[in-house]
């Protein structure tokens, strides 16, 4: 069968977008936004005043003012009756020209009042030089300074501006994250839309409130519409969220039907079809939170019989409606009545964040959106990668002021931090790699942990230092269900790894912490990884059945050649003779013991011996021994062929030469001993001769050497024959012939 | 090269062994050297204070004692010593113990300097026939540590999987012909002199040839190998003992 080679099928699909790729897009649009509101902020003017905020009071009273001020004589605490173009007609100033939010009007008419005056003031400012009345702080007179105004500075807009900016940024990014991780989804869908909206109405607000007098007042009313866009559909996405999430209550019709409702609305506020103020912009965006809130409640009746999203729900719930819900009873119910917001709507922006933030720290424990912890980390990237570029905005921008002190700082700055940016940019951007001979090593550090929990534990490290995925999940059970083969699965979003070893299947979801996709060389890496973990795994797997193997041989080898001897050693001796000899026959069986224990060990009690190696051993042994007891030998050593003995045929020879030599030693009185060895016909002939006494003479002294002999032949598979000897010489003749199995190629 | 004919005299004897059954039998081993002085040690340590006090001619080393390896004993006895096969030559004669004979045992102590081994369990006869032997420049040589030094040099595996890897050839460590030829014969079951006979060299030359040739039995390299497999998880059953 011809092998096919693994091919991936790319079907005809719109490429995945990395969720690194859709948070990127998001900070894009943050900052680009806060640039474009930084600019615009500071198109109009600048008088170089600060103004308390006194939009409920009687008076325009300078807070602060700034040194080219100071000098004019311009303190703080002075309050500003009125402004005049040079050669022009004054004009007199009211707190509420101060008015943060055009919407705490409440009537059109009202509206179009404050319009005209922001740009007849705006028109002032635009002009070379104008000229301030004051009321100094304490006199009753007022007097008259000229000004010119200037560029307005960056380092003059008020903190709030700057907290608007930021709230909107945090809103849109929080959003965008969650959809980035699971953008097929309705629910993050929507919820992402909040937060786009949140950052259009927070970033329109956050340019008119930071002015310093006065907008044009066309750019103002612009600036108001967007902010009613932002606002009336930032509810209709908050209603279309519980729509859909943590249920899906209705089609998507309803959901975009809603958003249909807002846009329409809208139109009709900004074309000025709604009677008044309350019924173009804050009437529906009570009405939203209203419906916001039944929603929830439906859910939450639905949700019954189901506990984890009704954890979801309540966490999110409550952080959603008391974010929302405390922005608009502050605001939009407080105007409605006719009354003035109590804290600046800027900083009540934060109620927002509150919901944003909420979810962020929800997620881990009540798996939001499905989403769990390892989530964090896009974000922090994320966060860190908008950080980073903002640094370097405001740069730029503190070099645009223009100061000689600014620009060298700036410059200096840019220049010291190039190491650290270097750093972490290849931090946030590259990827990193294992060189491929480490791979094999890698994979043998897993192989060879000591439990399989470690093992698993080594594995998982390994795939996270190679692929370092976003997220990976247990792929199905241990044996069964996931994967087979290292498989690339929705065009690269994952990579399926197949149950290895200790491991299950493993779903690795984004590589490199969702800043790319997997791609078929990934796969390949992978299926190395995989091939060679279970190569290393089959041998370990060997190398534990060898083990357990040679523990069997060794528990019967011992029980063969130890225990044997040292119960026979112990058994009421059938030795004839005094103390002396049982001892002595004691003593033999537990060297035999100890001996036999040395096979065991040395393995040479399972391995075939060739012959020639057993009789060079029972030659050495007889020589020394026979040579201590003063005893000449005379052993010719001959071819003894490609025969071998097994181990119990070693065991029993060694016995049966050792115990002869002892005979001689002990019994016979020789002086000469001859070893005959020779191989015919597949048979050993063995014959030990001595010039001692001689058999016969002494046959009671011999005691239980003979039967020993006899036996010992027997497990050779052999005979023995024992007397005087044929040449009628003096001396005993042992004489043993055993047969040898044919020698084997592979014995 | 003609003082090892005649054995040394042996004044002072050490024995290094901590149990007392085995101490008693090489005491009374001992014996075959009449008017020796024997002194005993159960730890390396103690040993290390006889040795830094007395000049011994002969020391029986237990390799498994309860500070460490016996080994390193025969090292520090062998320090210094001329690479000759004369006993007079050497500060001591040392005789290794050990129940088992495995190569990384045995190995190690030929390499290190001992002159013979001794196998627990042995009749007196036969351990004080080896004692002798030792003192008169017998190198200890069984056709089966023949077999295993041949079979090292050719980097063949030991019997027993029990046995750690044996090292890789390595052509610097690799046997002369003449060499290969002496231990071919031992293994055999050759005497040394039978095995000088054969060869038309006298017997010390054979016995030259042995101890080069355990001198190069690279054992340090061997021990590496067992603990590389030992971290490798190859030989855990050691880990367990």
């Amino acid at each position: 069968m011809e092998r096919v080679p693994p091919t991936l099928s790319i079907p005809i699909m719109r490429a995945p977008v990395l969720p690194s790729v859709r948070l990127l897009v998001a900070v894009a649009i943050c900052l680009a936004s806060a640039v474009v509101c930084t600019l615009l902020v500071t198109q109009p003017r600048w008088l170089g005043l600060t103004f308390e905020n006194t939009a409920a009071g009687a008076t325009l009273r300078i807070a602060d003012t700034d040194a080219l001020n100071q000098a004019l004589g311009i303190r703080p605490g002075a309050t500003l009756v009125a402004i005049a173009p040079a050669g022009g007609s004054a004009l007199v100033l009211e707190p509420r020209d101060l008015l943060e939010e055009p919407d705490f009007l409440d009537t059109w008419a009202e509206e179009d009042a404050f319009y005209g005056r922001q740009s007849v003031l705006a028109g002032m400012l635009a002009s070379p030089a104008v000229t301030l009345t004051l009321r100094d702080s304490g006199a009753t007179t007022v007097r008259s300074v000229q000004v010119a105004p200037r560029t307005r500075p960056l380092s003059s807009l008020p903190l709030i501006y700057w907290l608007q900016l930021l709230f909107g940024v945090a809103g849109l990014i929080i959003g965008t994250w969650v959809w980035a991780l699971r953008p097929a989804d309705w629910g993050p869908r929507a919820y992402a839309l909040t937060g786009l909206c949140f950052l259009i109405f927070a970033h329109a607000a956050a340019i008119y409130s930071a002015r310093e007098l006065a907008l044009p007042g066309t750019l103002f009313r612009a600036l108001s519409a967007v902010n009613h866009f932002g606002a009336i559909h930032f509810g209709a996405a908050l209603c279309a969220l519980f729509l859909v999430y943590p249920l899906r209550l209705t089609s998507s019709r309803v959901p975009v039907g809603v958003g249909a409702i807002a846009f329409v609305w809208w139109v009709a506020c900004v074309a000025r079809l709604a009677p008044d103020q309350n019924w173009g912009s804050r009437f529906p965006v009570m009405l939203e939170m209203l419906g916001a809130i039944g929603l929830s409640v439906v859910q939450w009746r639905r949700t019954r019989g189901d506990p984890a999203a009704r954890a979801v729900l309540r966490w999110f719930a409550v952080s959603v409606l008391t974010g929302c819900g405390a922005f608009i009873g502050l605001t939009a119910t407080v105007s409605s009545i006719g009354g003035l917001p109590p804290i600046p709507q800027g900083y009540a922006f934060g109620f927002f964040v509150l919901m944003y933030a909420g979810l962020a720290v929800g997620l881990r424990q009540y798996r939001v959106f499905e989403l769990d912890r390892w989530a964090y980390r896009i974000l922090f990237w994320g966060v860190l990668v908008a950080a980073f570029v903002a640094v370097d905005i405001a740069l730029i921008g503190s070099v645009s002021d223009g100061a000689t002190r600014t620009l060298v700082l700036a410059t200096l700055l840019a220049v010291g931090t190039l190491p650290v940016r270097r750093w972490v940019w290849s931090r946030l951007i590259d990827r990193k790699s294992l060189p491929p001979e480490e791979l094999f090593e890698r994979a043998l550090h897993v192989t060879y942990a000591v439990s399989d929990v470690e093992r698993d534990l080594r594995w998982r490290a390994l795939l996270m230092q190679l692929f370092d995925p976003l997220h990976s999940a247990d792929d199905g059970t241990r044996n069964g269900i996931g994967s087979h083969d290292v498989e690339l699965l929705a065009q690269g979003q994952e990579l399926a790894i197949p149950a290895v070893a200790s491991s299950p299947a493993l779903r690795l979801t984004y590589a490199d912490g969702g800043k790319r996709l997997f791609t078929p060389s990934d796969a390949q890496l992978a299926r190395t990884l995989v091939s060679l973990m279970q190569a290393a795994n089959d041998s370990r797997m060997a190398y534990d059945i060898g083990v357990a193997r040679e523990r069997t041989r060794i528990a019967r080898d011992l029980h063969d050649t130890v225990s044997s001897p040292l119960l026979a050693g112990l058994a009421p001796h059938t030795a004839n003779g005094d103390d002396g000899d049982r001892m002595m026959a004691v003593q033999n069986e537990i060297r035999r013991a100890v001996q036999g224990m040395r096979t065991v060990v040395s393995g040479e009690s399972v391995t075939a011996a060739p012959l020639a190696d057993c009789v060079a051993d029972a030659r050495y042994s007889a020589v020394e021994r026979l040579t201590t007891a003063s005893i000449a030998v005379t052993w010719p050593i001959v071819d003894c062929g490609a025969f071998a003995f097994s181990p119990q045929q070693r065991l029993a020879f060694t016995a049966f030469m050792q115990e002869s030599i002892t005979n001689v030693i002990r019994h016979s009185g020789a002086t000469l001993v001859t070893v005959h060895l020779a191989v015919v016909d597949v048979k050993l002939h063995c014959r030990i001769t001595d010039d001692g006494r001689g058999f016969a003479s002494d046959v009671t002294r011999t005691g239980d050497g003979l039967p020993n002999l006899r036996a010992r032949a027997a497990s050779l598979g052999g005979t023995v024959s024992i007397g005087a000897r044929p040449d009628g010489e003096r001396g005993t003749e042992v004489s043993l012939t055993t047969s040898l199995s044919q020698p084997s190629e592979s014995g | 090269m003609t003082g090892s004919l005649t054995p040394r005299s042996v004044r002072q004897v050490l024995i290094v062994d901590d149990d007392p059954a085995m101490e008693a039998e090489a005491v009374a081993a001992v014996a075959v050297f009449p008017g020796a002085s024997v002194r005993t040690a159960r730890t390396i340590a103690e040993a290390e204070r006889w040795i830094s006090r007395i000049a011994f001619d002969l020391a029986i080393i237990d390799l498994g004692l309860p500070d460490g390896s016996g080994i390193t004993l025969i090292r520090s006895l062998m320090r210094d010593a001329p690479s000759t096969a004369d006993v007079h030559a050497m500060p001591t004669v040392c005789v290794a113990r050990t129940v088992f004979d495995d190569d990384a045992h045995l190995f190690a102590a030929l390499s290190a300097g001992a002159q013979g081994y001794l196998l627990k369990g042995e009749t007196i006869a036969t351990v004080q026939q080896r004692l002798q032997a030792a003192m008169a420049g017998e190198p200890v040589v069984s056709p089966a540590i023949a077999r295993r030094v041949l079979a090292w040099f050719r980097g063949e595996p030991p019997p027993s999987a029990m046995h750690p890897p044996s090292r890789p050839p390595i052509a610097a460590a690799a046997l002369t012909a003449r060499e290969t030829e002496v231990l071919r014969l031992l293994a055999q079951g050759h005497t040394l002199n039978e095995a000088g006979q054969q060869l038309g060299l006298s017997v010390n030359t054979v016995k030259t040839h042995v101890k080069n040739v355990y001198a190069r039995l690279d054992v340090s390299s061997r021990l590496a190998a067992v603990d590389t497999a030992r971290r490798m998880g190859l030989l855990d059953e050691d880990a367990r003992r």
